[in-house]
């Protein structure tokens, strides 16, 4: 039984946005994870709205890089699975002194709390990503995949 | 402060490190499933031994005994490995297999009789030693809702700390053979990181930003007595503290000073590292580890200017 049996999907423009100098922007950081799969439904975060250019913010100051992401209903079981999936392919884009937060965005869980903390903890995330089974469903849906 | 040398060798994060009792070696160990021991030579710190293939996921903590002769090392493989301290290495002993998944945290008691490890599974393990070196499960501990990410033994008494995901601390208490839940120290508004006996008083670390001081009473319970924050502008992942100072390190790649009565800042190091900052160890008055997502530990010189 899926969680959203209906999603709503939406048309994607292709982005022609080019950055003019060397520092990453939420550009940038958005053509990182809007082609990861979404696990329950064969289409992208892009095209389900569950991450967006505007949920992306970088403080240069502080190296941190905050994102939020929307998932498709309230009760989504696989939350804290795309919170990892974009913190893994997120790792492997970018320099690791950054600091990247992931939330949910506000009101769009009911669990949002617990699932924040969870996907925040490092040592739970490092624990994550040497579990073997988990570690396939992320890379499969990470890898570069197009509909 | 000074850093005297920054030691390479990890491949990735370390995540603790940890001093002999007479302050000649230092272990360490990370995400490459690797223990490195490192020694004091005439050209400054020198790898003497690396411990590998014992364990099949990243090493979480390394905790020398008491007496300095055993190292346990904790794994999120869910085992503990025991290994012995002979001239010139160290050699696996043992592995304690019971916690069903990762292993967080370890302690050992004042007399090395008995182990203390804490895991994911949100339970405590004690084990207890004989003098055939075998180790026999003393007792399971449950009580904390989450992980348990710290625990830490008295080091007079047969009291034991536990510090967890579930925001709270609980102390224990060894009663007639039972291991005794005796408090439980809310106050912590996310994880607690790292726990500390400061003499029979109580100093926490934690997610929310804090160092919080517990202090014993005359109604023989420990209270909240000060909460210092603003210092740290990124989850505090490690305390430790000496006669005179207590000192944090944290992910916003800093580590802090403090003065251990009054808690005045008497140093503050920004970018220690060049990343999260894991563990920090005073080894004596003078000198200092750090371990770093960096991959690097770094040691420390203090100057005494620090104390006055």
């Amino acid at each position: 039984m899926l969680d959203n049996p209906n999603p709503i999907v939406t048309e994607i423009v292709e982005m022609t946005y080019k950055r003019p100098t060397g520092m990453l922007d939420s550009n940038d950081i958005f053509n990182v994870i809007r082609n990861i799969r979404d696990p329950e439904h064969p289409y992208t975060l892009e095209q389900l709205k569950v991450v967006s250019c505007s949920q992306i913010l970088i403080d240069t100051d502080t190296k941190a890089l905050i994102i939020r992401f929307t998932p498709t209903v309230p009760h989504c079981s696989l939350t804290s699975l795309i919170g990892l999936m974009i913190r893994v392919k997120l790792m492997r884009y970018l320099p690791s002194c950054i600091k990247i937060h992931i939330l949910i965005q506000e009101g769009t869980h009911y669990q949002e709390k617990e699932i924040n903390k969870q996907l925040n903890d490092k040592e739970r995330v490092a624990a994550a990503m040497e579990n073997i089974h988990l570690m396939e469903v992320v890379e499969y849906n990470i890898g570069e995949w197009m509909q | 402060m000074e850093k005297l040398q920054t030691l390479s060798g990890h491949d990735g994060r370390v995540w603790h490190i940890d001093w002999s009792p007479s302050g000649d070696l230092l272990a360490s160990c990370g995400s490459d499933k690797k223990i490195y021991i490192w020694k004091l030579e005439h050209n400054g710190w020198q790898v003497v031994d690396r411990l590998d293939g014992s364990h099949t996921k990243s090493i979480r903590k390394v905790k020398w005994s008491r007496s300095g002769v055993l190292l346990a090392s904790a794994s999120f493989d869910g085992t503990v490995v025991i290994w012995k301290r002979t001239p010139g290495s160290m050699e696996a002993c043992l592995t304690l297999e019971g916690h069903e998944n990762e292993v967080k945290g370890l302690s050992w008691s004042i007399d090395d009789k008995y182990l203390a490890t804490c895991s994911r599974d949100k339970t405590i393990w004690i084990w207890e030693t004989d003098i055939d070196f075998e180790y026999d499960t003393h007792a399971v501990l449950s009580k904390h809702t989450q992980d348990i990410k710290e625990i830490s033994f008295h080091s007079t008494q047969y009291l034991l700390l536990s510090a967890s995901y579930d925001n709270t601390i609980a102390i224990w208490s060894l009663q007639s053979d039972d291991w005794i839940c005796i408090n439980t120290l809310l106050g912590h508004e996310s994880t607690v990181w790292d726990i500390k006996w400061l003499n029979n008083n109580i100093i926490s670390v934690s997610d929310d930003l804090t160092l919080k001081y517990w202090q014993l009473e005359d109604d023989n319970k420990h209270h909240l007595k000060k909460t210092i924050s603003g210092i740290h502008s990124r989850s505090i992942y490690s305390v430790d503290c000496s006669e005179n100072i207590i000192v944090t390190s944290a992910g916003d790649d800093k580590i802090v000073i403090y003065q251990n009565d009054t808690f005045n800042i008497l140093h503050i190091e920004e970018n220690a590292h060049n990343n999260d900052i894991n563990a920090v160890r005073l080894c004596n008055e003078n000198f200092m580890a750090s371990a770093s997502d960096d991959g690097k530990i770094c040691i420390w010189k203090l100057s005494l200017s620090l104390y006055h």
